[in-house]
């Protein structure tokens, strides 16, 4: 049996504005308290009127020219109408048939996972469920958010993860929202349903409350397998009103049905009377367009035709933040050596403890480069440590800790001499295979107490012992 | 002091100025009026006495409402006054912010001594559909005073107050107007803001004045225009001012569409808009009939269908929640609208019904762009008949929308329009004239209104009460 | 919308979607509606094929607020006019209805 996934994924991203979509109370909802944000907009008092929130709107086309989309020259906003105690007005404002931007593409792997719309949108208050009752908190109500609706194109877990990380990764660049999928402000709604033997399709199913990307993963996973499962013993396939939703339980680790009304919802879309269109100029979008810093994508390649790797490339491009430092440093020094030497640090070293990237210090890097013949790479790892949580100067640092290798050749030669009388058999393994010369570079390196450049010191020896 | 009541804004802004009495006699006067009447008029839901009296102590009568006391539709917010909509619905909510316009008259010193009442949720055109009884005819209380802003219009007719506000959606300021012998005067859309007034049909809701005079009118809309941020839709200019009066209409084009003149129609009323029409010829003006004009028939399908799918729309924050009574609280006309309005929306109707009828909305406003090429203002009746007796209404589903058929069509297409008294029938009920004007044009309906004014003697008129 | 019939289905349909209980009484809304629906089949009178959708009258765009901090209400104020309120946060006991 041929199984292939189809996946689709709904993306809401907060943005991060100071006010929020429709009105002047503050965006800021985590961690506050209840109800300390809302005024009669938001709250959904009679006679309240929405005014759309102008970077809200200038920062959706940002995302929407991010992601290769066309952006509309006029768009409008309509109502969406359906009760939930969350939604203040009964309706909630949104676009529908003339978003802000669409078609647009998400290249995965040089897979081309195409997008259909980056649009405009407000947020629910929030509800918790305690007895029996519903506690309201409308401090979330009317913050403004961008849904990105992909193509079902995603043909794995693994790859909806890909797209989610990267649409994550660039949405951070841009700077418009924090995207932190346990703080809520990315959520993640796949969408599956699965082709069995090039013929059959089984019927979509929505899934909802995925609080985590591994969430993403395992869900999609969970619900392929059931699909498969349910499609072999009922044989059902997808028909115009066979569209299911269903949740996710992290816990148990399974997707399970939610309470549905009979028959679709019917949101009775609208055009918003309240608000008139919005209109962009050829000139505004690139105005917009010339805000958008270079992509991780175009700074990957960039530092790849520096020498790097793949690999490398992709974890200096990993933040904004992260890339902009990287770049601040091989400023100072345009060899690829430096380059490559750079990225080794911030990537070992410096990556693997959560660092301030305010803190770092460019010409720490130059000057320990400048003197790497002199210094151990152990040496230069830890050098650059030390400095970057000290501030101190790492040549100062090397010279107070006597990390500074002696590469005057005189010296090592006698060193070198050493420990070719003392080490007879290993003299005699290395004329057998010269890659023996490793316990001798040892040698010498223990008789220097580690000050011996090693590399000098493996020269001069094959050298004596030519 | 008695009779205060009976003044006309102008004249009491000139009695307070010159000292001849107080803002807290004025106040007085007023509230004791409604005392006496009230009770069978119902014209108000809450009346505001100590509130009112107080601020009548302190208040600086050198603002331009300075001391005037202003009787409110129940629609608009007011402060920490409860504010009904003359729903059961609301009928403990004490609004917790100023509609904008509120807020302008309060700060040109008016002061606010009731709420008026409406057909529930400004729904109709008799205020027989209030939660709260119907409000009376001044001029006979058998009969209805139009709606939906009724209890405004009953309440400056019957000399309750001096000035009054009302909303109109379609028809809603200039009905009950023609209805009750007094002054409405409906703005461009967008020249009031609507914040803070209880969204009806969101496209065309149009608060605005109803008053003794013309001029009181117009005075109240200069203090209520403006752009208002918190209004997408309100125009971007300042407040409008009223033009120089003219001395006669010499040069003025006045249209009159002979489709206005239904088989409905009174025959009393079609010969006070002719007798209107002669004066105006007197006057100067030059008068055109309209042969061509769309018949209001396809503005009553329009209205319909619009006015109810945004009614499901915006009564739908009506949840009990946050304020006021859950949803089995709205009365039998809310529920009525609200559903045809979610049927209008359904998939299935929304190409039919909804974008249809924005499309001949489109049509609407395309057919008074071409009368307005022949012609400066269209006149007309404003009602078919003169005011209806009590229970006209019920079980009527189509009441509203077949009286308002003559206003429907300037109202869909964003219109300024006035409603002044030009005659009365043979029993004594008040007639109206309707004057329309293109878009912000409201200088032109002013001029012609006032010289109409200046010239007849129908506003001095008042019911024996 | 040739058929103007209101069945029973579509009526308990469409008071579902708007969140109302007709009463038994109040049943004769029914045929009210497919009155009012009757109405509107006048509009085929009129040609609109190539008449574009007028939806906001007075031809206004581009609205747009500045991203400022206004004042709020307070919170006492926000929660003051509701029937139940419990921890500064709004409360309902009814059903919950998932048609999102």
């Amino acid at each position: 049996m041929k199984i292939t996934p189809i996946i689709g994924i709904e993306v809401h991203v907060e943005l991060k504005t100071k006010s929020k979509m429709f009105c002047g109370c503050s965006a800021d909802h985590f961690h506050v308290e209840a109800n300390i944000h809302t005024c009669p907009v938001c709250l959904g008092l009679p006679g309240a009127l929405p005014v759309p929130n102008k970077v809200a709107c200038q920062w959706c086309v940002k995302l929407g020219l991010s992601l290769g989309c066309s952006i509309n020259e006029e768009s409008f906003f309509e109502r969406k109408n359906y009760f939930y105690p969350d939604l203040a007005k009964g309706y909630q404002i949104t676009q529908l048939q003339k978003p802000f931007a669409i078609n647009g593409r998400l290249n995965i792997d040089g897979h081309n996972i195409r997008i259909n719309r980056a649009h405009m949108e407000e947020d629910t208050g929030k509800s918790v469920h305690v007895d029996g009752s519903t506690l309201l908190d409308f401090n979330r109500s009317g913050v403004p958010l961008v849904e990105i609706v992909s193509e079902p194109d995603l043909i794995s877990a693994e790859e909806a993860k890909k797209y989610l990380n990267k649409l994550q990764q660039i949405i951070r660049y841009i700077g418009i929202s924090d995207a932190d999928i346990e703080k809520g402000s990315m959520r993640c709604e796949p969408t599956v349903n699965v082709c069995i033997d090039d013929q059959f399709y089984t019927p979509l199913a929505e899934i909802k409350n995925v609080a985590s990307l591994t969430g993403v993963m395992n869900a999609i996973n969970y619900e392929i397998k059931r699909q498969v499962d349910e499609y072999q013993s009922n044989k059902i396939t997808k028909n115009s009103t066979n569209k299911t939703t269903r949740g996710w339980d992290a816990d148990k680790n399974q997707t399970f049905l939610q309470r549905e009304k009979e028959g679709s919802a019917d949101y009775r879309y609208f055009p918003e009377p309240d608000i008139p269109p919005i209109t962009f100029t050829k000139e505004q979008i690139e105005e917009i367009r010339q805000t958008i810093p270079k992509l991780p994508d175009e700074k990957i390649a960039e530092y790849k035709l520096l020498g790097l790797s793949d690999y490398d490339a992709s974890q200096l491009a990993d933040t904004k933040e992260f890339a902009e430092i990287f770049e601040k440093i091989i400023s100072l020094d345009q060899s690829p050596e430096f380059a490559k030497f750079s990225a080794n640090l911030l990537i070992g070293p410096l990556k693997i403890i959560e660092i301030d990237i305010n803190k770092i210090n460019p010409d720490h890097f130059k000057e320990l480069f400048d003197k790497k013949s002199e210094l151990s790479s152990t040496a230069i790892k830890q050098l650059i440590l030390d400095s970057y949580q000290s501030g101190q100067d790492p040549l100062v640092l090397a010279k107070e800790q006597n990390l500074f290798q002696v590469s005057d050749t005189g010296a090592l030669e006698a060193f070198a001499k050493e420990v070719i009388e003392a080490n007879p058999k290993a003299v005699e393994d290395y004329r057998k295979n010269p890659l023996a010369i490793g316990f001798l570079v040892g040698q010498l390196m223990k008789i220097s107490k580690g000050s011996a450049n090693p590399q000098t010191g493996k020269e001069i020896l094959e050298k004596l012992l030519k | 002091m008695t009779d205060l009541n009976k003044l006309t804004l102008k004249e009491a802004r000139e009695g307070l100025k010159t000292k001849k009495f107080t803002p807290v006699d004025l106040v007085q006067s007023c509230l004791d009026r409604i005392k006496l009447l009230d009770v069978k008029l119902n014209s108000f839901v809450t009346v505001i006495s100590e509130e009112a009296l107080k601020q009548a102590k302190t208040v600086d009568i050198n603002l331009p409402l300075g001391g005037i006391p202003l009787a409110v539709k129940d629609n608009y917010l007011t402060k920490d006054i409860l504010t009904t909509a003359s729903s059961k619905l609301l009928d403990n909510y004490i609004a917790q912010y100023d509609a904008t316009t509120i807020k302008k008259l309060k700060n040109a010193g008016a002061i606010i001594i009731g709420k008026t009442n409406l057909d529930a949720w400004a729904h109709g055109s008799s205020t027989e559909t209030s939660d709260y009884g119907p409000t009376l005819n001044p001029w006979n209380l058998n009969h209805l005073p139009g709606g939906s802003s009724g209890g405004s219009a009953a309440a400056i007719a019957a000399d309750e107050t001096i000035i009054s506000v009302g909303s109109e959606t379609a028809g809603s300021i200039r009905q009950p107007a023609a209805w009750c012998g007094v002054v409405g005067f409906k703005p461009t859309y967008g020249r009031v803001s609507r914040y803070g007034i209880i969204a009806m049909k969101s496209s065309t809701d149009s608060p605005g004045p109803i008053c003794k005079t013309v001029d009181d009118a117009a005075t109240l809309l200069e203090i209520m225009s403006g752009h208002d941020p918190r209004d997408a839709t309100s125009i971007n200019e300042d407040t409008w001012k009223k033009p120089e009066i003219r001395q006669n209409l010499n040069g003025l084009k006045i249209g009159l569409p002979l489709s206005y003149f239904s088989p409905q129609t009174q025959p009393e009323v079609k010969e006070a808009i002719l007798k209107a029409v002669d004066i105006l010829k007197k006057l100067g003006a030059q008068i055109l009939e309209l042969p061509d004009v769309l018949d209001p028939k396809y503005s009553i399908a329009v209205y319909t269908i619009l006015q109810r799918s945004e009614v499901s729309s915006n009564l739908a924050r009506f949840d009990g929640i946050r304020y006021g009574h859950d949803r089995s609280y709205f009365g039998t006309e809310a529920k009525r609208r609200i559903m045809l309005g979610t049927y209008s929306l359904s998939a299935g109707y929304y190409d039919a019904y909804y974008l249809k009828a924005q499309k001949v909305r489109t049509l609407i406003c395309q057919d008074f762009d071409k009368q307005f090429q022949k012609v400066d203002a269209i006149i007309g009746p404003v009602s078919p008949t003169t005011a209806l007796k009590v229970g006209a209404s019920e079980g009527q589903a189509m009441f509203g929308e077949l009286q308002d058929m003559l206003v429907e069509p300037s109202s869909i297409a964003g219109l300024p329009g006035i409603s002044i008294p030009c005659a009365f029938d043979k029993t004594g009920l008040p007639i109206g004239l309707q004057i329309m004007a293109p878009q912000k044009r409201e200088d032109l309906v002013y001029q012609i209104a006032k010289l109409f004014e200046d010239n007849t003697d129908y506003h001095l008129q008042r019911p024996n009460l | 919308m040739s058929d103007n019939l209101i069945t029973d289905a579509v009526f308990q349909h469409t008071a579902r979607l708007s969140r109302l209980e007709i009463k038994s009484e109040e049943s004769y809304i029914k045929d009210q509606l497919s009155q009012a629906a009757e109405y509107v089949e006048v509009l085929k009178e009129l040609n609109t094929d190539n008449v574009l959708p007028t939806y906001q009258v007075n031809h206004k765009s581009n609205v747009l607020r500045e991203d400022n901090i206004e004042s709020s209400f307070s919170q006492e104020l926000a929660l003051s006019q509701a029937e139940k309120t419990e921890n500064n946060y709004f409360k309902t006991t009814a059903t919950i209805n998932k048609n999102k």
